[in-house]
């Protein structure tokens, strides 16, 4: 078994949206529905600053499906549309989704999406497309400021893989433990990590 | 998050059912009101049939429902069971009901797996919006909430029914007869009296005759009124301590301090106090829809229904405000039930 993941390190991320427009481009999300959203997080004062600029933090925030261990939207799913893959990801079988929605109200972070014209949700798949075939998630491969990086969180994420072939224990800068977040945990046990170094974690960490 | 409508009526109505059919179980129980049994056992069905038809129009593919349903760790699945094993129950009790002598009894083992069965498809019903992720729909005081409903819905009902079926107002004609009638009695003084005031009592035969109709009338009367009585103070305290429950859980919402969402550009900041049943839109559902309409006002009615014997327009009185006040605590609900992570 093993346990897909993206790690951001977000001290790169440069808010350029590439991830958010490559996920729509690739996967034909439909108008309105993100399957992959940054947000910028910020400028929140500095602790101990004056308050004002230039005693500002900002950073920005790539939310997606968390590829959860412990996944709610598994368990409320009446059909067994929403599973969990021998690989970690967590897929929808469109053909056995009844669109009871329910998958959307237990996520944690809002990134299940009914699609409209399909009238089933959708989210993100981890590019499960490419990846089975041994490539990146669309969202990994045209990052940009090489923030994102994509690999088997079993095997531990310095082992991660980033656009230009290098991993993430080579290309970024030092960090510890410490400095690697997760999204608020609701029990679901999210999966994707983030690396933030100097700045202060906003919404509560793991 | 968005009002589900289909759902908040499926919840409203389910819980009515349930109420209500609880109810006819407890005066089936109580050996009370046999000619009310039938009709309501039919009002209890036309409202399941309501929540169901309610329920469907939330499903964006319900003809897949035959298609590998079962996942039994989904609450929807535990509901399906739960209004399965209730419509067993129910069929089964309607079959005693047709046999028995009076056509209104049922064994006493029956009425308590109705009342049991009952409660358990409003607690499964209500468990399944149980989410963790959602922390104002994360408490088991919601789930005695809509039991509260519940308790409220079914004996308002009943008692409506009563009327229609003549069982209540033979006991309040006869009573408002009698001489020694005082308006300011209890119902259960009133019973007491209608056996002497039956037109009946010329002959010591007709007054022998009329006992047990008017034991029966009083005992429907008195034991549905105080059922709506109680019903009407459970609701009140279960809808007011979900309510706190409410307040409270907007306190493990993840606050991010400033931020911009480019997927939403025009929309302002969510704050963490637009989540509390005190704030935002919330504020006049729940003050006035909740509180003074759905919890005070029943209550009163409820005394006044009891003290002034007018039951039928007491009992749609307490009904109606019951039903505003199960609606808007489903919408509180909804607009209460942002995600841990709340910004989308």
């Amino acid at each position: 078994m093993s346990q897909y993941a993206i790690v951001t390190d977000l001290d790169r991320c440069v808010g350029c949206l590439a991830c958010s427009v490559s996920c729509k481009v690739i996967n034909g999300v439909p108008i309105g529905n993100f399957w992959n959203k940054t947000l910028r997080v910020g400028p929140n004062p500095k602790e101990g600053g004056s308050g004002q600029w230039p005693d500002v933090e900002m950073y920005f925030l790539n939310v997606q499906c968390q590829h959860c261990e412990d996944p709610e939207c598994v368990k409320v799913c009446p059909t067994g549309a929403s599973h969990k893959l021998p690989d970690g990801t967590v897929q929808v079988d469109k053909e056995k989704c009844i669109g009871c929605q329910f998958c959307a109200m237990s996520c944690p972070y809002n990134v299940r999406y009914l699609n409209e014209e399909e009238r089933v949700v959708e989210k993100c798949t981890l590019c499960e497309q490419k990846i089975s075939q041994g490539e990146l998630p669309q969202c990994v491969s045209q990052c940009c400021g090489m923030a994102r990086y994509f690999g088997d969180a079993d095997d531990g994420i310095e082992s991660f893989r980033g656009p230009r072939g290098t991993t993430l224990g080579e290309f970024v800068e030092d960090f510890d433990e410490s400095q690697v977040y997760k999204l608020p945990d609701a029990g679901n046990k999210p999966s994707l990590m983030y690396i933030l170094r100097d700045m202060k974690w906003q919404g509560g960490d793991e | 998050m968005e009002l589900q409508w289909p759902l908040i009526l499926f919840t409203t109505f389910v819980a009515w059912c349930a109420g209500l059919f609880a109810t006819q179980c407890v005066m089936a129980y109580k050996k009370a009101a046999p000619k009310t049994q039938v009709i309501s056992w039919v009002t209890a069905a036309v409202l399941l049939v309501i929540g169901g038809i309610s329920v469907f129009l939330h499903l964006e593919h319900w003809e897949r429902i035959f298609n590998g349903f079962g996942h039994i760790t989904s609450g929807i699945t535990q509901e399906l069971i739960a209004i399965v094993v209730l419509a067993v129950v129910a069929v089964v009790y309607i079959i005693f009901l047709r046999k028995s002598d009076d056509g209104g009894s049922v064994p006493r083992w029956l009425a308590v797996v109705g009342i049991v069965v009952s409660a358990i498809l409003v607690v499964v019903m209500a468990h399944s919006y149980m989410m963790p992720a959602r922390p104002a729909w994360d408490s088991p005081f919601w789930v005695l909430c809509v039991l509260g409903n519940a308790c409220v819905l079914g004996p308002a009902t009943f008692i409506i029914l009563m009327s229609v079926k003549g069982e209540l107002g033979a006991g309040r004609k006869a009573s408002s007869d009698a001489p020694s009638n005082d308006t300011d009695q209890t119902s259960e003084q009133d019973a007491d009296s209608s056996a002497s005031a039956s037109p009946a009592a010329t002959t010591s035969e007709a007054k022998d005759a009329a006992e047990p109709a008017a034991q029966t009338a009083k005992k429907g009367s008195c034991f549905a009124s105080q059922l709506m009585c109680w019903g009407a103070i459970a609701n009140a305290v279960t809808s007011l301590l979900y309510v706190i429950s409410m307040a409270f859980a907007t306190s493990s919402l993840a606050d991010m301090g400033y931020y911009f969402d480019p997927t939403h550009p025009n929309h302002a900041m969510m704050e963490v106090a637009d989540f509390s049943p005190f704030g935002g839109e919330n504020l006049l559902i729940v003050l006035l829809g909740v509180i003074i309409v759905g919890t005070i006002l029943p209550i009163v009615f409820s005394i006044l229904g009891k003290k002034k014997g007018d039951w039928v327009k007491w009992s749609a009185l307490v009904l109606v405000c019951a039903l505003v006040g199960a609606i808007c605590i489903r919408v509180a609900f909804y607009n209460a039930g942002a995600s841990i992570f709340m910004l989308y």
